[in-house]
């Protein structure tokens, strides 16, 4: 077991490398002249090439590549990612701002798209090929076929505006003491939206698993022995059919944060892809490089912790 | 009497393809989905013949009219027949969802059938590659390209294209491990035939049905990609029509309520597509590998 | 087959969910609305909208008024066409030969902190924003490089530790000394929108380094200023909270708390029928339309700003033929531009023939450009501009997509130019990736020959001086190509111009140079100096609520028209008042 971890680990440390690698690589083949978003054009041209260069040379955007990526992975290694181009914040300090926001939406949607869409998979699996297997398929894909902004403003315009059972956006009401009802009530909606496109995943999954497990030998021999189907599906399929689901749900925490750009910015969500959003708009390549790094290693690290846990639930992962 | 004997033969002979045939025309929602997307893609193919006006020309004067003989689906701000450009639109969109998952299917092909047939180091540099892009998040970055190279079409699907492969990838590699032990590989290697041969006539084959399995639902994923970008402003730009612009330049709460001939069409186009071609991934899926396997 | 048929009862059904999501509501309300007071109602919360605010820690960069900071932060004046409006200053004097502006601050205006606000807060003010040390080291305006010692102040000159060129005389007077007279002085550079006073008396004991790097807290745990209202907190991404300032020198401001919100403009119009904002400042007329109808919203529509939307050829591509006046005025011609006002922005524009269209600058003998595609043909090919030449051409209409209406506007003048012949394409392009373009690195290297932007003369009439008789590059086409010739270089009246120029700069008194720049804009009509297209009109939403705003106010384009007097505005609860 303990060998396994290890291998683990030892595997992740070349594609931490690969990640540090390819999110550098993203801001060194940018085209677009960051002095320039910095100065703006105009004020460019009224300077003297010398201003232009001592600019340069000042804010280090004259050295060669390699050595910017040497010299910013030593620092980002330290969890220094640096100054955005304008604000007094450091990059690490509105990454800190903007994760909990994030992370909130995130783990709440990743919750509900399980609780509404392996219900539906094992619904589906079950009755395989009944007029129930047809509804919730329509509805599982119904799910997946609609355009995040359209269903985020058209919940917006029922919950909010028609029946106003949902304000429409930000973090909490504002002007108003923090309160944890107030913050379920705001993060409801977002975080279903973000919820409908997975669940339609997570029943798809669910659904081919669980039809896989229930004709393996063991479930065959569990029926056999004349256990009830309700056993035979609960203990034996269920179980076999969402251990794999662990790797498949930590790969997708980062769709998940793709997913969040348009919702965060529709609802107001001040979380991280509102700022990668932004941050795309103002060119704040830092900030860019500090989000999509604090992204891939967190997928990176649950991935890790996923096959840990993958491999204490099922054994005989370890001995592959 | 010869032609009779070979039709009686083939009637005979119960192929595995011939078996998913029947699997997958048994899978209603599959038939239902195919039907449907036939039409659409027939719709798109023919645009310049069915569709009854330009998709670009403007007419000022017949601003916003509803569904009428003349125009079936309404005109738009500009008098411009929505049915038109809704065909037209299917071009654009499937295209965009056929080309940026033929993309990443044929990066996959190549780096899977390398990693899986040569296996040791090369495996382990490109999975390790593909471990790296799997954890980065695709939607930051497609966005961050677009914005780069700016928004097109073209562009569009490059970018989807390129963030896409790691998981074919996987399946590829996974497949041909399994596949490069069988007896006719090992068969094939023994009788000296060239590495390439071996991959392209016995291995790939094998390859195939998982992946176009993956590609279905891949090419709903970019069509739905493609839509999110148009309402970030990184998609396909006007007056082109895709059914994401379309959608996305009805983004407003005036026509929402009262304009609902604008958005309705594309939305209803966008959810008819991406629901046939999942229920087809889903039938092909149930024929051709009835155990069940992952999915995206 | 019945499971076939009950799958496609479902697609269709899913249809009308999605459909079911746009009843329509236009039940009127059931009970006559109540007239709001006429005085001053004191309480209150007003809810103020701002699309997004980059949320940095450094206010520093926002050492200018907007519509965030202006909440608390104030300036010397405030600029309209031709006047002004005193704020912190009551006035000024211009010294005889134009190089002395005496500017006569208001008495009794106190800081948040209860200090009062002086000239030494002045001086201090123009020597932070001048600082050095600010980095990006900023260009300067020519108007700013105007006051004596700025530049060498600004470049951190040795021996050079303060503006020489602005003078403490006393407490209440401040004397801007000039190198050179300037009538932009005023309007670029005094009453411009970038001068917000700061507290010297705290300011001085922070470290200045930081301060001026932006990184000190003091940006971020409480800025003051003499405005209406004092910071009180800033949440990134959410929104900022100011409280009333019950000293103010305008006095005591009506609503007790000010939050200005963050949310795009599609969630803010939501929040409005809410009743979540009290104000969206900038609207869509697309949404105007459809709010007249509701009684609780008031559409406020703003006529008199002073900017509208240019598309601007490329004059160094197409063989220099965009030089030549027809082609431009064929332009003009080609466009709807009425059936765009009237369909797109809903009747809510304006369209315009020149510069200076619509103010008293006017040309007398205006030459209108109608709608006239034949024209538009003939005047091609008259200067040699042939069809069979068009068809080579690549007409690129860059355009930023935030904006709805602009897009559209590209997407008519697609049709228009296609219509002449011209290849044409619609380019989408973020604020932030105009410099690629420029610089002949987007994907048209370039090729690019339109761009759509908004420009007019604004508060500022001289403001076109340096592009027409000076040699400053108009800033829209790449940078990349020869850039050594100007308007005034191939213009068959560059020398007209100019000597009108010359002599509305010797002039002092704007109603003396109205004729010269009237005359100038007979020019400027004729040869279609940038073709100047559509006038957008400012349109505001408001709820019932918030009351006192003045709309009839000639402004500049730099910042919301009708936030001039927002101090004046107040918050009417039609509910607590009918208890």
């Amino acid at each position: 077991m303990t060998k396994y971890i290890i291998q683990r680990v030892l595997v992740s440390i070349p594609i931490f490398f690969g990640i540090t690698v390819i999110v550098y690589a993203l801001y060194a083949l940018a085209p677009g002249d960051p002095l320039a978003m910095l100065l703006g054009e105009r004020a460019m041209l009224e300077m003297t090439a010398e201003e232009i260069e001592a600019a340069r040379e000042s804010l280090g955007l004259n050295d060669p590549w390699h050595e910017r990526y040497v010299a910013w992975f030593s620092r980002a290694i330290r969890g220094d990612l640096g100054y955005p181009l304008t604000g007094g914040y450091t990059v690490m300090e509105l990454l800190q701002q903007r994760i909990g926001p994030t992370l909130l939406l995130m783990a709440t949607a990743f919750v509900v798209s399980l609780l509404v869409g392996v219900p539906m998979g094992i619904v589906m699996a079950l009755k395989q090929y009944s007029w129930i297997d047809y509804l919730v398929t329509v509805l599982a894909f119904a799910q997946l076929s609609i355009p995040s902004f359209f269903l985020a403003l058209g919940a917006m315009y029922v919950f909010s505006l028609k029946l106003d059972v949902f304000p429409t956006s930000g973090l909490q009401t504002i002007g108003e003491p923090f309160s944890l009802w107030d913050r379920i009530h705001h993060l409801i909606m977002p975080s279903f939206i973000l919820a409908a496109y997975f669940a339609g995943v997570w029943a798809r999954y669910t659904r081919s698993s669980m039809l896989e497990t229930m004709h393996l030998e063991f479930v065959t021999t569990a029926r056999a022995k004349g256990l009830r189907e309700r056993v035979v599906v609960v203990r034996h399929a269920l179980r076999n059919a969402l251990l794999p689901m662990i790797t498949v749900a930590s790969l997708s925490l980062g769709h998940l944060l793709g997913g969040s750009i348009i919702i965060e910015t529709i609802f107001q969500w001040p979380g991280l892809g509102m700022l990668g959003w932004q941050a795309t708009l103002n060119r704040e390549y830092p900030i860019l490089m500090g989000i999509i790094l604090i992204a891939s290693t967190t997928v990176l690290a649950s991935n890790l912790l996923a096959d840990i846990l993958y491999a204490v639930v099922d054994p005989r992962i370890r001995y592959n | 009497m010869t032609n009779a004997l070979q039709a009686g033969q083939k009637l005979r002979v119960d192929t595995p393809a011939r078996r998913a045939m029947r699997r997958f025309t048994r899978h209603r929602l599959a038939m239902l989905g195919l039907g449907v997307l036939l039409i659409l893609v027939a719709l798109a193919v023919l645009a310049p013949a069915v569709a009854p006006h330009s998709p670009t020309k403007q007419e000022l004067s017949l601003y916003r009219k509803p569904p009428n003989q003349d125009h079936w689906l309404g005109t738009d701000t500009f008098g411009r027949d929505v049915f038109t450009r809704l065909i037209y639109a299917g071009r654009v969109s499937l295209s965009v969802g056929l080309v940026a998952v033929g993309i990443y299917e044929t990066i996959a092909i190549l780096l899977g059938a390398v990693a899986g047939y040569y296996g040791s180091k090369v495996d382990w540099v490109i999975m390790r590659a593909v471990d790296v892009v799997m954890t980065i998040p695709t939607m930051i970055v497609i966005i961050f390209l677009v914005s780069i190279l700016g928004p097109s079409m073209y562009n569009s699907m490059l970018a989807i294209g390129i963030m896409g492969w790691p998981e074919p990838t996987r399946l590829v590699r996974g497949q041909i491990l399994s596949l490069r032990e069988m007896d006719y590989v090992t068969a094939a290697r023994s009788l000296g035939l060239p590495t390439y041969r071996i991959i392209l006539r016995h291995v790939l084959p094998g390859v195939v049905a998982p992946l176009v399995v993956h590609a279905t639902f891949g090419v709903a994923g970019a069509i739905l990609l493609e839509a999110g970008l148009s309402f970030l402003g990184l998609g396909v730009p006007p007056p082109t029509p895709s059914w994401g612009n379309m959608m996305s330049s009805a983004q407003t709460l005036n026509i929402l309520e009262r304009v609902p001939w604008l958005w309705v069409p594309p939305g209803i186009a966008i959810m008819l597509s991406v629901l046939s071609i999942n229920f087809i991934g889903d039938g092909l899926r149930d024929a051709l590998d009835p155990r069940g396997m992952e999915t995206g | 087959m019945k499971r076939q048929l009950l799958a496609v009862n479902l697609f269709i059904a899913l249809a009308l969910i999605l459909t079911a999501c746009a009843p329509v509501d236009t039940a009127p309300a059931a009970t006559a609305m109540q007239e709001p007071p006429t005085e001053r109602q004191y309480g209150g919360t007003l809810n103020f909208w701002q699309p997004s605010w980059d949320g940095s820690k450094d206010w520093f960069h926002h050492i200018k008024r907007d519509e965030v900071t202006t909440w608390m932060w104030e300036e010397l004046f405030w600029t309209t066409t031709g006047s002004f409006i005193p704020v912190l200053a009551t006035g000024y004097d211009v010294s005889y030969d134009g190089l002395v502006y005496t500017v006569h601050l208001r008495e009794g205006v106190k800081f948040h902190d209860g200090e009062d606000f002086t000239a030494e807060d002045v001086k201090y003010s123009f020597e932070l924003k001048y600082d050095p040390g600010i980095l990006p080291p900023e260009a300067l305006k020519a108007e700013a490089e105007r006051v004596e010692g700025l530049f060498a102040y600004k470049q951190g000159e040795e021996g050079a530790d303060e503006i020489t060129g602005i003078r403490i005389v006393d407490d209440y007077t401040v004397e801007f000394v000039l190198t050179d007279p300037d009538p932009s002085f005023f309007p670029g550079f005094l009453g411009y929108v970038e001068h917000p006073m700061m507290p010297k008396h705290v300011l001085e004991t922070l470290d200045r380094d930081e301060l001026v790097a932006g990184t000190s807290d003091y940006w971020v745990t409480g800025p003051i200023g003499t405005g209406p209202y004092q910071f009180v907190e800033h949440v990134p991404g959410q929104y900022v909270e100011y409280a009333r300032f019950d000293d103010y020198w305008g006095g005591k401001p009506g609503p007790e708390r000010v939050f200005v919100k963050f949310a795009p403009i599609e969630t803010a119009i939501i929040m409005l029928e809410k009743g979540e904002l009290d104000i969206v400042w900038e609207a869509p007329a697309e949404e105007a339309v459809r709010l007249q109808d509701n009684p609780d919203i008031d559409v406020l529509v703003a006529d008199n700003v002073m900017g509208f939307w240019i598309q601007t050829p490329n004059w160094h591509a197409g063989d220099g033929l965009w030089q030549n006046p027809k082609a431009k005025q064929a332009m003009l011609h080609a466009a709807d531009r009425q059936g765009y006002v009237d369909n797109v922005m809903h009747g809510l524009g304006v369209v315009r023939h020149s510069w200076f269209h619509g103010t008293p600058f006017e040309c007398p003998d205006l030459v209108e450009y109608e709608y006239d595609l034949d024209k538009a043909k003939a005047l091609l090919d008259e200067i040699g501009m042939t069809a069979d030449k068009r068809a080579d051409y690549n007409l690129s209409l860059t355009v930023y997509p935030g904006n709805k209406m602009r897009v559209d506007y590209a997407v008519m003048l697609h049709e228009a130019y296609t219509q002449l012949g011209f290849k044409t394409s619609v380019d989408l392009i973020h604020a932030s990736s105009w410099a690629d373009y420029r610089n002949g690195r987007g994907p048209r290297g370039t090729e690019f020959d339109f761009a759509i932007a908004n420009w007019g003369p604004g508060t500022n009439p001289y403001v076109l001086e340096p592009y027409m008789v000076g040699t400053v590059d108009l800033g829209y086409w790449p940078l990349d190509v020869e850039r050594d010739y100007h308007w005034n270089e191939y213009s068959a009246n560059a020398e007209e111009a100019a000597d009108l120029w010359g002599k509305i700069f010797a002039e002092t008194d704007i109603e003396a140079q109205k004729p010269y720049f009237q005359q100038l804009d007979c020019i400027l009509n004729e040869e279609v100096f940038i073709p100047h297209l559509i006038g957008e009109s400012w349109i505001a939403l408001k709820s019932k609520r918030l009351q006192g705003i003045d709309l009839d106010l000639n402004v500049s384009v730099y910042i919301v028209p009708m936030m001039v007097d927002m101090a004046n505005w107040w918050i009417w609860d039609p509910d607590a008042d009918s208890q």
